[in-house]
């Protein structure tokens, strides 16, 4: 039983040194290199920091924006509600 | 030596290794360009301790194997978004099998073949590669893995025993 299973196997390990080496094409070598170069332009590193500072300018714009707008509603709230309780008749 | 003589001395060997993990010319060429960019840019942190072939060897397998764990994770998260599965257990297959190196009459017996190894754990899948089909002897399999020649041995006894359970449950 055990022959017949190493007997498989054997089968099985001949049919893969049979794998045919492939022969990679050309193009790999030009993508590698311009994947390099446009990576030499524009170092990773520096465009991670560049898209960090444009995240945070964005969002300090935001929390800046809606902070003016609701002191403006709070502004106008106030002066509704003066002008309501006044008694024109007095 | 130049970047451009390591890649014309070691291009080939990352491409076939690439292609008996993924067993596809699209996915193996997108880990080579991945190989050798790391390889450029690590090219100064590469210290004579082992070889430069090992060390290219090292990364070429790493590589290969974020590439199909990044492509198990995107095929669970998209399961998961259709099916509302929490738990899905996803092996590795070869989506498209094209295998440059294999015939195509023999195409339908191989890919039974590799659907069984890839369902092997990534040690035991590499050891196998490294000894079976890139025809490495026992120590250059240890130094590439960092092993000693006694847990190679073991390892591939353990992954002969698990491809042998697979193959007789795929039928």
């Amino acid at each position: 039983m055990a022959n017949s299973s190493d007997g498989d196997m054997k089968e099985v390990f001949e049919y893969l040194a049979n794998i045919k080496k492939a022969v990679p094409s050309n193009n790999i070598y030009i993508k590698t290199t311009n994947s390099i170069q446009r990576q030499e332009v524009i170092p990773i590193f520096w465009a991670k920091v560049a898209a960090c500072l444009l995240i945070s300018y964005i969002a300090s714009e935001i929390y800046l924006s809606s902070k003016l707008y609701n002191t403006h509603k709070n502004d106008i709230s106030v002066l509704i509600s003066k002008t309501n309780n006044n008694l024109y008749n007095e | 030596m130049t970047f451009e003589e390591i890649y014309f001395e070691h291009h080939k060997m990352v491409y076939n290794l690439a292609l008996q993990y993924v067993q596809n010319i699209e996915d193996a060429e997108e880990i080579t360009q991945d190989v050798f960019i790391k390889v450029f840019d690590k090219i100064n942190s590469f210290n004579n301790k082992s070889s430069m072939k090992t060390w290219v060897y090292r990364i070429a397998i790493n590589q290969s194997l974020d590439f199909i764990k990044s492509k198990k994770s995107k095929k669970r998260s998209l399961l998961s978004s259709v099916f509302s599965l929490s738990d899905t257990t996803t092996t590795f297959e070869a989506i498209n099998f094209n295998h440059p190196g294999i015939e195509l009459e023999q195409k339908e017996t191989y890919q039974k073949l590799f659907k069984s190894i890839n369902k092997l754990s990534n040690n035991q899948k590499t050891v196998l590669i490294l000894l079976k089909i890139e025809d490495k002897s026992q120590a250059e399999t240890a130094e590439i893995m960092n092993l000693s020649v006694k847990a190679i041995e073991s390892l591939f006894q353990r992954a002969k025993n698990n491809l042998e359970i697979l193959l007789n449950q795929n039928g």
